[in-house]
């Protein structure tokens, strides 16, 4: 890295004066494929690559192009991938080999992220890999294999007894001690995801990460209890869907992070007090409205809360100062909520409509997808009474609905409510029903009713290829038509949309999944503006 | 070819303007720039310097000459918060350096990559390194060797067995 003379466009070969960490470096924008490529450029380069402390490959850099889901019926092309993959694999562990025996052992990240193949030979070079990047100290060590026979393979033993290990990631596969204790004294982060562990093997687990900040197992069978005591250093917890979990104690005192889930969960959860703990996600349990308020009452600094389906829990009441976010979604049992948390800004409900008392001054934000079954009249009182519930708080609010009559308010009983959101003035909508062109003017129309004098009304639905519809309103400032009054706007306190808005600018956007985008910009004025609106709509 | 840079050779060590300190920054090749503190400590080495009362007298800043030090100043002055209103724009000025079109621009990316190194600053270094990875992308190694002059010092033979031995990498 010494250079001294510039010349006006030189022909020298300066790419090959940068150091390595540069092109290591250069070489974390490259597709893998293409860094290995590099290796017959000159004696040089081939040392950079095989110096590499970053080594991430997945099946996709063997087949260019193909596929994924194709490949299982086409055995000449899994035969071609089954041999490339154990081309690469001999290579690197020859790498990491002689690296062990140089001075180069120093090894960032090891990532593997492949259908692990049926042939023996194929698992004895990847576990040869993973001993020779232990040996090369590696700090980050991420195994995603996918299998699909049920027997899933044994991770080598050595990993677990690694010194140098600071992030650990494994999918599929089993962890057995036979002889060697877990001594894993750097890891920080541990993630399991489809790993068989007993119960011996979690306990010594536990015991053998003394400094493990993060601990996630996912989908994991075999262990019917854990215990976590001690560990100061623990941050984040997440335990979802560990079929055999049947008990959980947590004691750890820094904890700020804990999400437990099933859809298989524990039947007894003992949670300590957590003085730091922020964030709190539970899921799929059946939990008593006493259970939880104890354990929230033991969290002071409590600020995001996710309930989502639990069963049992009938009635939630928060006054939590310290609650930011909170987000009760498809609680079915629940038949009442009342929310006396000053400092709640973000609030997300989906289910039933139900007893709702709010006092959440600083609210700026309201996610809402109310489900129903029956839509009669009383449905839309009630519908209206609950909307009208946030009439206080956010002038934003996210709706979400299944069906598109939801949104439009029976003409009857518009003209005996009051608009429930005269203050909101941003509604946005989403719906899971496809096409709605012919009837968006009608939507609009029943969500103005909504919300009149809402700055902006967006309609967004589809999954994949997604469509919004995007109004921007402005209005006059009298309401005064025709030089009188219109009876319309008489009878409330607030005027009727209808003779005030004098412009409305509208935006429509296509986003196909597959990429790209299709935007159009329309601007449409006058009283007859909804006549416009559809006649836009349904040419698009 | 910046605002806050002046090539300036007359005043020297800590001289401040208002409450913002002035850096004296030299080149390689002589050159003096005048850079506001607040600035100059995106580089970490210069920050460092700072923080350990170092940057009192002129800083000489080594293998980087004045016209790469003045590239860097004005990635200081797009980069210094607030400087730009909005991300968008910054990402335009900035894809003036992203691309490698021929080897003028080639060799202005080096000098900037060294000097980005040399100083540390990170959002360069990457910028820099990534538009040298860009301009790999998608080569064959001969069209490499040929864009970047490099000369390969294997015999056929040791190349031939290198292929071989990553075969997958080659095929298509």
């Amino acid at each position: 890295m010494t250079i001294t003379i510039k010349v006006e466009e030189s022909n020298s070969d300066r790419i090959s004066e940068l150091s390595d960490p540069i092109l290591h470096h250069i070489f974390s924008f490259l597709p893998f494929r293409q860094v290995v490529q590099t290796c017959v450029l000159s004696k040089r380069w081939e040392k950079t690559w095989q110096s590499s402390q970053v080594m991430e490959f997945d099946r996709t850099m063997f087949d260019r192009g193909s596929r994924y889901h194709y490949l299982y019926v086409n055995i000449e092309l899994n035969r071609v991938l089954q041999r490339r993959a154990k081309e690469l694999f001999s290579c690197l562990v020859r790498i990491l080999q002689n690296r062990q025996c140089g001075d180069m052992i120093s090894f960032k990240k090891l990532m593997i992220d492949m259908d692990l193949f049926n042939d023996p030979e194929f698992r004895t070079l990847l576990d040869q890999c993973i001993c020779n990047a232990i040996g090369c100290n590696v700090k980050e060590l991420k195994l995603k294999l996918n299998s699909f026979s049920s027997r899933l393979c044994n991770l080598p033993e050595v990993v677990l007894s690694s010194k140098s290990i600071e992030f650990l990631e494994s999918k599929c596969c089993k962890l057995e001690l036979s002889k060697s204790v877990i001594d894993l004294s750097s890891l920080r982060n541990l993630c399991l995801n489809r790993v068989y562990v007993d119960d011996h093997m979690i306990e010594n687990l536990v015991v053998g990460c003394p400094l493990i900040e993060d601990l996630r197992l996912v989908s994991c069978e075999g262990f019917r209890s854990l215990e976590l005591f001690g560990l100061s250093k623990l941050n984040g917890i997440k335990l979802i869907d560990n079929s055999d979990l049947r008990r959980v104690v947590i004691k750890t005192p820094n904890v700020s992070s804990l999400s437990i889930g099933g859809p298989t969960r524990p039947r007894e959860i003992k949670l300590g007090f957590f003085r730091n703990l922020k964030k709190l996600i539970l899921s799929c349990a059946f939990i008593s409205d006493n259970w939880l308020h104890r354990q929230i009452s033991k969290l002071p600094e409590l600020e995001y809360l996710r309930l989502h389906k639990l069963y049992g829990l009938k009635s939630l009441k928060l006054s939590s100062p310290s609650l930011k976010m909170l987000l009760i979604l498809e609680c079915t049992d629940l038949v009442e909520i009342n929310i006396g948390s000053p400092n709640l800004q973000f609030f997300d409900y989906q289910g039933d409509i139900i007893s709702l008392s709010l006092n959440a001054l600083s609210l700026t934000k309201i996610n809402l997808h109310l489900c129903n079954h029956i839509l009669d009249a009383r449905w839309y009182a009630k519908y209206v009474e609950f909307l009208a519930k946030f009439y206080d708080f956010s002038e934003v609010l996210y709706l979400q609905s299944d069906m598109v009559e939801n949104m439009i308010v029976t003409r009857e009983l518009r003209e005996i409510l009051p608009s429930p959101l005269s203050t909101v003035k941003h509604l946005n909508l989403r719906l899971v029903t496809m096409s709605i062109h012919l009837i968006i003017a009608k939507l609009v129309d029943g969500l103005l009713w909504i919300a009149p004098h809402t700055k902006t009304v967006s309609i967004e639905y589809g999954n994949l290829d997604k469509t919004s519809f995007k109004f921007s309103f402005s209005y006059k400032k009298q309401v005064i038509y025709d030089g009188k009054t219109v009876n319309c706007c008489k009878s409330f306190p607030i005027s009727c949309w209808q003779h005030c808005a004098e412009k409305v600018e509208l935006e429509i956007n296509h986003e196909y999944y597959r990429g790209g985008k299709n935007t159009k910009m329309y601007i449409l004025k006058g009283a007859e503006f909804m006549e416009q609106i559809d006649a836009v709509c349904s040419i698009f | 070819m910046s605002t806050a840079a002046t090539a300036d050779a007359s005043s020297s060590g800590d001289t401040t303007e208002g409450s913002v300190r002035l850096l004296t920054l030299q080149s390689e090749d002589g050159e003096v720039f005048e850079v506001k503190e607040t600035i100059a400590t995106q580089s970490v080495t210069i920050k460092g310097m700072v923080d350990d009362d170092c940057a009192t007298s002129t800083i000489p800043v080594c293998n980087v000459t004045g016209r790469t030090l003045a590239m860097v100043i004005e990635w200081w002055n797009k980069h210094e918060i607030g400087a730009v209103s909005n991300e968008k724009e910054l990402k335009e000025w900035e894809s003036q350096f992203d691309t490698i079109d021929d080897k003028s621009d080639r060799d202005d990316v080096y000098d900037l990559l060294m000097a980005a190194n040399y100083l540390n600053i990170p959002t360069l270094l990457d910028c820099c390194t990534s538009a040298v990875a860009e301009a790999i992308k998608g080569k064959s190694t001969d069209e490499m060797r040929e864009f970047f002059d490099i000369k390969s010092d294997f015999d056929e033979k040791e190349e031939d067995a290198l292929r071989k031995e990553n075969q997958w990498a080659f095929e298509n």
